[in-house]
């Protein structure tokens, strides 16, 4: 071998290795570069994503609710609740019975319009569960009671309601609804929430 | 930064061992060390090493006392007792023939009486056209082989060996002026050398058998003035003149001849200097090295100035070996084949180590920090992708949440029609109320609201109709009927029938009141 090939081997190998080192290293530091801050916007876009669905589960949880899903002991909940209620007000309950339907898709051959408008989508599936009661009591403690009930976080309705007063006090027969939703709509989140909420507001 | 070369050289005379040390820095030779070991009577003889064991020790010795003996190159000059010296000519031929050519021809003219040895050459100018003419001078394998006993012996990592006549002519070519015809006589112990130089290129080369020696005897002589016989020297003068009128016949450069150079190596033939400018005609100067190139006056001194310094010219052209300025006027003979030949694989490997090795612990360090780097980035990727299949997971979680947020609105605004806003009905009735009126019931359907009271008088009931009417929480607020209670003549039993309202109604009705 050359002795100018020797020497000029002596200086090239080695610079060469440094060059092509430092430019593989600096390469590798651009995409750790790249890649911390391709981590970090997606570490935000977590964030943010993460306070917006608490947000709305938030936002749900404040609010009132129509039906609760169907769980064992709710009916056993409902009259605790309604009974604590009543004596809260100081009225008392003279009859309850209890009737339940199921709001059921519109039937589709019928060629009726009417048919046709029915139940809205969004109810098919719940469970409509009617209490006939009949209070007994005077007059504040009925409207105690009435206002307690309205005011609950659970959606309760009255339907056919008669009020009458005698010499002894009022009574007052109403239908009571409340509504339960089935079991298969229990793997919303949001579902899973209202599950949790109160039938009846504490009465002070 | 200009690399620093030290190159020894070492005369080995049949006295004593002549050393001469050079660093070459850049283009110039600076002299480090200039002194002699002496060597006892009978190692030496005729340049033929009778005692190698007394000669290596003298030479590692010499070796050691030298300013940079660790870093140093040496380089052996064999005295010209030793060697045979003949100008041989050769048929025109290309440079790669030559050395074959000149080798055959070495041997046909048996310059070399034993097979072995070795030779050098330098290539003459030349007065001929038709042919390649070289100064051969050869040393014998018995007498080579004594000079690679002292070497081996004296553990000294000997760079060449070369004959010392090319040493006085490296010494010589470094101050030569090349634009003027030179003579140059090389006085030796048995033998001189001529060498013509035009040119600044040897063109004539031709050994005389008389050497210092028996020049020695005629020099003391010369010193008494008186001139008896001086058989040698008229002999030497005789065969210069000679040779001068070959040389004049052949070239008209010897008509420009102006001064003629003697290289000694013994301090009694000063004398002869004189002698021959009387006897030749011309100016005669003794060769020393340029005085500029020493910084150390003691040096400048020896190598110089002193009586004694021309036998140090040997050693000086040895200590030149490696100047690159000088190979192209003086070739570089290596007897010992060390000189110019190839590396060997382990010299290349031990040459390319250091490279090697810092070539291999970058790309180790590299690779390292490459693959760190890479497992970070990977992990890094791999991290940012789950994040971001969370944070869709997340969207998804949220757009559900938000799609069943909508569907309890409505839900509950639509179940909630299904009912009455019986508290609300119930307080607007009763805040109805005038003086003077009492409830006896009130029915509430989806459709309808049927209120029945007591009255104490007809103005009564009237302004509680009109208090009703005005409220937002009865519409088409009718009397059904109304008469004298039977049970009681005073009072008036009435009943009031209206459409139910929603909660939505009595809000609208609530606003319009307001503005009203």
């Amino acid at each position: 071998m050359k002795p100018k090939v020797l020497q000029a081997i002596r200086w090239v190998m080695p610079s060469a290795a440094v060059l092509l080192t430092t430019g593989f290293i600096c390469n590798a530091q651009l995409q750790l570069d790249a890649a911390k801050e391709k981590k970090d916007r997606a570490e935000k876009a977590l964030a943010a994503a993460e306070e917006a669905r608490d947000q709305i589960l938030n936002m749900g949880n404040r609010n009132r609710f129509a039906a609760q899903p169907v769980t064992p002991t709710e009916e056993a909940k409902f009259l605790d609740g309604l009974k604590r209620h009543v004596n809260a007000s100081g009225a008392s309950i003279i009859k309850w019975t209890s009737t339940s339907t199921t709001y059921m898709p519109p039937e589709p051959d019928d060629g009726n319009p009417q048919a046709a408008k029915g139940t809205d989508p969004v109810l098919v599936g719940l469970s409509k569960v009617t209490s006939q009661l009949t209070l007994a009591g005077d007059y504040a403690s009925l409207r105690s009671f009435l206002h307690n009930i309205a005011a609950s976080p659970r959606l309760y309705t009255f339907s056919d309601v008669r009020w009458t007063r005698d010499r002894h006090g009022c009574l007052l027969a109403l239908n009571l609804s409340r509504y339960i939703a089935p079991a298969a709509s229990n793997d919303s989140a949001l579902t899973v929430a209202s599950a949790g909420h109160p039938q009846f507001e504490v009465v002070k | 930064m200009p690399r620093e070369r030290v190159t020894t050289g070492v005369e080995i005379h049949d006295d004593e061992i002549r050393v001469v040390q050079v660093k070459q820095k850049g283009g110039h030779q600076v002299p480090t060390a200039v002194f002699f070991e002496a060597l006892p009577h009978g190692a030496v003889m005729n340049g033929v090493v009778q005692q190698p064991g007394v000669v290596a020790v003298a030479l590692q010795k010499a070796i050691d006392q030298c300013p940079y003996s660790n870093v140093t190159q040496v380089v052996v000059g064999v005295s010209a007792s030793g060697t045979t010296a003949r100008s041989l000519s050769l048929p025109p031929c290309s440079d790669e023939e030559f050395r074959s050519l000149l080798r055959a021809e070495v041997q046909f003219q048996r310059v070399l009486q034993t097979p072995g040895g070795g030779f050098g050459c330098v290539e003459l100018a030349g007065t001929k056209e038709d042919f390649r003419q070289a100064a051969v001078i050869a040393v014998e394998q018995g007498i080579l082989s004594t000079y690679d006993e002292v070497i081996d012996r004296s553990m000294v990592d000997v760079m060449a060996v070369e004959p010392v006549q090319f040493a006085i002519l490296r010494s010589f070519a470094e101050r030569v002026d090349k634009k003027k015809p030179t003579l140059l006589l090389m006085v030796s112990p048995v033998a001189t050398d001529l060498v013509f130089f035009i040119e600044g290129k040897p063109a004539f080369f031709r050994r005389i058998d008389v050497g210092s020696k028996s020049l020695a005897q005629d020099a003391e002589q010369l010193g008494t003035g008186l001139y008896p016989k001086l058989h040698a020297l008229d002999h030497l003068c005789t065969e210069v003149r000679r040779s001068l009128d070959f040389l004049g016949r052949e070239t008209e450069q010897v008509a420009l001849l102006e001064r003629l150079i003697l290289s000694i190596d013994h301090v009694g033939l000063v004398p002869l200097h004189n002698f021959f400018e009387e006897r030749l005609g011309l100016p005669v100067e003794l060769l020393r090295p340029q005085a500029e190139h020493f910084q150390k006056k003691e040096l400048r001194y020896e190598l110089c100035d002193s009586p004694e310094s021309m036998r140090y010219m040997a050693a000086f052209g040895l200590a030149l070996f490696q100047s690159d300025a000088l190979a192209s006027v003086t070739p570089r003979v290596d007897l010992s084949g060390k000189f110019g030949a190839p590396p060997t694989l382990k010299e290349h490997v031990q040459a390319l180590s250091i490279p090697i090795a810092i070539t291999a612990a970058v790309i180790l360090v590299g690779t390292f920090l490459g693959i760190q780097f890479v497992t970070r980035t990977s992990l890094l990727e791999a991290q940012a992708a789950d994040i971001t299949q969370q944070a869709t997971d997340v969207r998804k979680e949220a757009d559900l949440a938000m799609g069943e947020q909508a569907r309890r609105l409505k839900q509950f605004d639509l179940l909630k029609r299904e009912g009455v806003p019986l508290p609300t009905i119930i307080d607007g009735i009763t805040r109805s109320l005038s003086n003077g009126v009492g409830l006896v019931s009130v029915s509430v359907s989806q459709q309808q609201v049927i209120i029945e009271g007591e009255a104490t008088n007809e103005a009564a009931m009237l302004q509680t109709l009109d208090n009703l009417r005005s409220s937002p929480v009865l519409r088409d607020l009718a009397v059904s009927s109304f008469g004298r209670d039977q049970a009681n003549d005073k009072g008036i039993r009435f009943q009031l029938s209206g459409s139910t309202v929603t909660m939505g109604d009595i809000r609208v009705a609530s606003m319009e009141n307001n503005l009203r």
